[in-house]
């Protein structure tokens, strides 16, 4: 065939499947050979493997989402998600007592009786959030999805 | 432009299937993980909304779980999977009068599978986190205009990134016709591309 002759069909199929890294390995250099003496079918593997970048370039998979995603499933990232829990968890108990120690003591200058309003405040907001999850767990087995983890 | 490689085969998906018909739930949950993304990414395509390809693919994968006694290994977790999910699509589009038979669909004599169906509103905008990219509009302007069967084939191979013996296996089809299908799908896409993204591949 001659260099500059029109591309067959058949031609801008093995183009395609070239460029796809899906010719037989039996015709790979046969064709390579081709490729080397024909400009447009040089060109037409070309414009098949730019096609697909951009496809690959503008996928709707957030690469950055994905990413991330793989870190947080880790059993690594796991662990220390939970370890990060009880840390909270104790640094909330921790600093309840130290509050209540500095409000109550007797060179404190905040009113006894506001010190007990605060704490009360507060053990009603952890009483609620406790609610709320209790709530959620209770109501699980309605959720369509409890099924699937993500 | 960077250097096209194209991606390995695909995981082996039957193990876990396996485990999750013995009632596994980690193991579901691990499969339901792996798969969800390419859900997402396929429906997407397939529907053009983050929102609507979520909730399918949820469904899908809800679905799955519960039909797990019926799934059969010589069928792929895979095939099974990606029917669900491409039923569940074309019913949300029907049901949203989005799409329309191609050609003359005579639903008494034709399988539904084999019905490709033209976009009504062929308006489709890039995934949010490319909405800021002129080009990434334009291009995916272009896929909005071909069928869904085209733009099927299209999501499987360059967005899921499968191997054309994938892509058989996934559609039920020889892998010619594979081939064929793709090429078509492909030469109607760069005939879609305005004319500076269809430059930039003659470059």
């Amino acid at each position: 065939m001659s260099a500059l002759q029109p591309l067959s069909e058949a031609d801008l199929m093995q183009a395609m499947r070239h460029a796809d890294g899906e010719l037989p390995a039996s015709e790979v250099a046969e064709f390579e050979a081709r490729i080397a003496r024909e400009p447009l079918l040089a060109a037409e593997v070309a414009a098949q493997r730019r096609l697909a970048v951009m496809a690959r370039n503008w996928s709707p998979r957030d690469a950055a989402l994905e990413a991330w995603e793989a870190r947080e499933s880790s059993t690594l990232a796991r662990v220390l998600r939970l370890v990060g829990i009880v840390v909270l968890c104790a640094g909330v108990v921790v600093l309840l007592g130290f509050m209540h120690f500095v409000l109550t003591s007797e060179y404190s200058r905040v009113p006894l009786w506001m010190a007990y309003v605060f704490e009360v405040a507060l053990v009603g907001f952890v009483y609620l959030l406790w609610r709320a999850v209790r709530a959620r767990l209770a109501t699980r087995h309605l959720d369509p999805y409890r099924d699937l983890e993500r | 432009m960077a250097e096209y490689i194209p991606s390995p085969p695909t995981t082996d998906f039957a193990p876990l299937m396996r485990a999750a018909q013995g009632g596994d739930r980690d193991a579901f949950g691990r499969l339901a993980s792996q798969l969800e993304p390419r859900g997402r990414t396929f429906a997407r395509a397939m529907v053009g909304s983050e929102e609507d390809a979520m909730e399918l693919t949820q469904e899908c994968l809800l679905r799955m779980w519960k039909a797990r006694a019926d799934w059969v290994e010589a069928r792929g977790v895979l095939p099974w999977f990606h029917g669900i999910l491409r039923n569940l699509c074309i019913s949300l589009l029907r049901s949203k009068e989005r799409v329309r038979a191609k050609d003359a669909f005579r639903p008494d004599q034709l399988d539904e599978e084999d019905v490709d169906w033209d976009y009504v509103d062929p308006e489709l905008q890039p995934p949010e986190h490319l909405a800021s990219d002129e080009r990434a509009r334009l291009f995916w302007a272009a896929l909005g205009k071909l069928s869904t069967r085209d733009r099927e084939i299209l999501a499987l191979r360059h967005f899921e990134e499968l191997a054309y013996a994938e892509l058989a296996q996934r559609l039920r089809i020889p892998e010619g016709t594979v081939m064929s299908r793709l090429f078509h799908a492909r030469r109607r896409l760069r005939e879609a591309l305005p004319r500076e993204l269809a430059e930039e591949l003659r470059r």
